[in-house]
């Protein structure tokens, strides 16, 4: 599933995708991933990410659920 | 001095993959070849001594490795349904196996004689790998337990 709130949240910080994984300690393939949803990071690297983007694990990583 | 790795986890466990997917097809092209040599080639267990020493440590630092870990197998639990299972899936294969050599290497008189002589391998077979997969089951059962109360265990002392 794509993690479209990291990408609005990455680009609510003017940051590429290259910058935000140099801040993280990742690369940027593994940014793109993630955003992509093709990969599912460790709750280390959400914490990194999060603080990195000054939100919160809630913000970026919880998924919306309808419930009809 | 560890050196540190320059992989982020993604990468790493990539890496990992690739590794396990080249590890099995090693192991598994080892036996075979093995397998094709002693049965079709007529090789002498000397021919083949060095493909076994190097599969048999893969084999048994697999198994130790998954005991210490209590890891048992990917689709089934220890207990008697999985015991059964792979020891009739195993019997049936190696029994197939040594029937085809059986047929290739000797000559039988009548086919009774054959079927016997095969019928008694599997039995054999059958107890031997059944026993043996117990063994090992109720074993890594005891180490998972003992795994649990190990980190129960270090939980109170935070306390």
């Amino acid at each position: 599933m794509k993690n479209l709130k990291l990408k609005a949240a990455r680009a609510g910080m003017d940051l590429s995708q290259e910058q935000l994984a140099e801040k993280v300690g990742v690369t940027r393939q593994t940014i793109g991933m993630i955003e992509a949803g093709n990969f599912n990071p460790s709750i280390q690297l959400c914490i990194a990410i999060c603080k990195a983007l000054n939100k919160t694990l809630n913000d970026i990583f919880w998924e919306d659920t309808n419930y009809a | 001095m560890r050196k540190k790795k320059k992989l982020d986890e993604r990468e790493l466990m990539e890496m990992y993959k690739i590794e396990h997917y080249a590890f099995w097809f090693m192991f598994w092209a080892l036996f075979s070849s093995m397998f094709i040599q002693l049965l079709f080639c007529d090789a002498s267990f000397q021919q083949i001594s060095g493909e076994w020493v190097v599969f048999m440590i893969a084999a048994i630092a697999s198994s130790i490795a998954y005991y210490k870990g209590g890891h048992y197998d990917y689709y089934t639990k220890p207990g008697i349904k999985s015991y059964l299972l792979y020891s009739i899936i195993f019997t049936i294969l190696t029994d197939v196996i040594i029937a085809i050599t059986f047929y290739i290497h000797h000559n039988y008189s009548t086919i009774k004689g054959f079927v016997i002589t095969i019928a008694i391998y599997g039995g054999v077979l059958f107890v031997v790998i059944f026993a043996s997969m117990a063994i090992t089951g109720e074993a890594i059962k005891k180490r998972r337990k003992k795994l649990e109360e190990q980190f129960n265990e270090s939980n109170n002392h935070d306390k």
